[in-house]
């Protein structure tokens, strides 16, 4: 699953430990899902686009779309 | 950081259980040098078993308690790499189950497979997978 969290967090000049901490997971967890190595549950999937202002679908979009 | 816990969270040790583990851990290797290199004690063979279950069990003991202790950083993430570890353990002990009489078949030794070592070899497998998947993260 492919995301634009990198992109997102740019656009606010927030650091990955301060997404992390917004959506109440560790620095690690936001890096393993920017690196594409983990796919984060819908609930923190939600609090990401909540960070963001925007539909989960348009941060996080599957391989083949 | 801790996040908030809910119902669904599997239940763990509070931190310090690490330390205690890893005490229990000295507890279980420190008599054993002293007794068994060091001062190269003769048992005899009731004392010895007495000796061995003590040494087995608390460095299990140890090994489970910091296992199944809630590291600082606790989340989705964590949880799902404890949940691969158990996984990667249990799929791994199948394996040495069915394979270690064949080998010690095919090598002519008489090694008995014990619950302890199969509970002794899951810990360590689990621990293992768990800091390696941790690592680098």
């Amino acid at each position: 699953m492919k995301n634009t969290i990198k992109v997102e967090r740019a656009k606010l000049n927030l650091t990955q430990q301060d997404l992390a901490d917004k959506v109440g997971v560790s620095r690690q967890t936001i890096n393993s899902i920017e690196a594409e190595r983990y796919v984060p549950s819908t609930v923190l999937a939600i609090k990401i686009s909540e960070v963001f202002k925007t539909t989960v679908n348009e941060i996080f979009k599957l391989e083949d779309e | 950081m801790e996040r908030k816990r809910n119902k669904k969270d599997i239940p763990l040790f509070p931190g310090y259980f690490k330390l205690i583990g890893s005490i229990l851990i000295l507890l279980a290797i420190v008599p054993a040098i002293i007794f068994i290199s060091i001062l190269d004690v003769t048992w005899s063979i009731p004392a010895k078993e007495l000796f061995k279950t003590y040494t087995y069990d608390t460095f299990i003991l140890g090994l489970f308690f910091i296992a199944w202790s809630r590291d600082k950083v606790e989340d989705e993430l964590t949880f799902a790499i404890r949940l691969k570890s158990l996984v990667f353990a249990f799929f791994s002990i199948i394996f040495y189950v069915i394979l270690t009489p064949l080998i010690d078949f095919l090598l002519q030794v008489n090694d008995d497979l014990t619950a302890r070592s199969v509970v002794f070899i899951m810990l360590v497998e689990y621990l293992g997978m768990y800091y390696w998947q941790k690592r680098g993260r």
